[in-house]
């Protein structure tokens, strides 16, 4: 049983090895160099852009959310305030 | 004329592009490419290299970059938050020898089955098939060789029975 179940793990181990195989992967490796060093700084800028507009859209609607919190907060001490004062009278 | 840099990086490059690619295409589930991650891999090796202190070997640093990459890479595409890179100094044409056909169903099965795994177990599992020893596991994943041991046996009897129920 134990046999078994190794040699299906060395056959799985097989495919995965070949899996690579069905592409050939070339690299023009001067031009690719010329590529990153243009495209590495440009790809961060954006990457950045991306970032900060996240950031942003993720910051409005947890600041919209925090304001609402602090209102309703605030609605609820003004009506306990109002209501010890009712009882007061 | 290359720098030191280049050509180490041209070096690595060469020398683990297989192993990359097998990555990438564990992750890449459609629409998201495996040559599109390959390529993001491929940027983040050369943005890396120069502060790579040696601390691991060469291939744990890329298995452990491929790894990561590949993840926040399909995490940021299948939000849509930024376009795939494209490097066009990269070409991917098909192979004359191509896998046999049990191969090809074999390996379908096991990335079908790979992808109903959890981010934290599949990463060891694609490291255990790249049959790269449970330190080295360790190293990328950060866990202990222990508790590696302990997840691959679960984990192997978890594909291999999702596998067997698959090829049927």
């Amino acid at each position: 049983m134990k046999e078994e179940f190794n040699d299906m793990w060395d056959e799985l181990k097989d495919a995965w090895r070949s899996s690579s195989r069905s592409e050939k992967i070339e690299f023009q490796i001067s031009g690719l160099v010329a590529e990153l060093k243009s495209k590495v700084s440009q790809f961060e800028k954006d990457s950045i852009k991306s970032d900060i507009k996240f950031i942003k859209s993720s910051m409005s609607q947890f600041e919209r959310d925090s304001i609402k919190n602090d209102l309703t907060k605030i609605k609820a001490s003004i009506n306990n305030i109002i209501g010890y004062f009712k009882k007061k009278k | 004329m290359m720098n030191q840099t280049e050509q180490t990086f041209t070096e690595i490059l060469e020398e683990n592009k297989h192993k990359i690619y097998r990555i990438c295409k564990v992750y890449a589930v459609s629409p998201i490419e495996p040559q599109d991650l390959f390529q993001d891999v491929v940027i983040q090796v050369w943005k890396s290299l120069p502060s790579f202190k040696g601390k691991s070997s060469i291939s744990t640093w890329v298995y452990k970059i491929a790894i990561n990459v590949c993840y926040s890479s399909k995490i940021r595409l299948e939000k849509k938050n930024g376009n795939p890179v494209s490097l066009d100094s990269i070409k991917f044409l098909p192979a004359e020898n191509t896998p046999d056909k049990e191969h090809e169903e074999k390996y379908s099965a096991l990335k079908e089955c790979i992808s109903s795994l959890n981010e934290v177990d599949k990463s060891i599992v694609v490291l255990s098939l790249e049959e790269l020893p449970y330190k080295e596991i360790a190293v990328i994943t950060g866990l202990t060789e222990n508790h590696i041991a302990v997840k691959m046996k679960r984990i192997k009897k978890l594909l291999l029975k999702c596998i067997t129920k698959k090829l049927k």
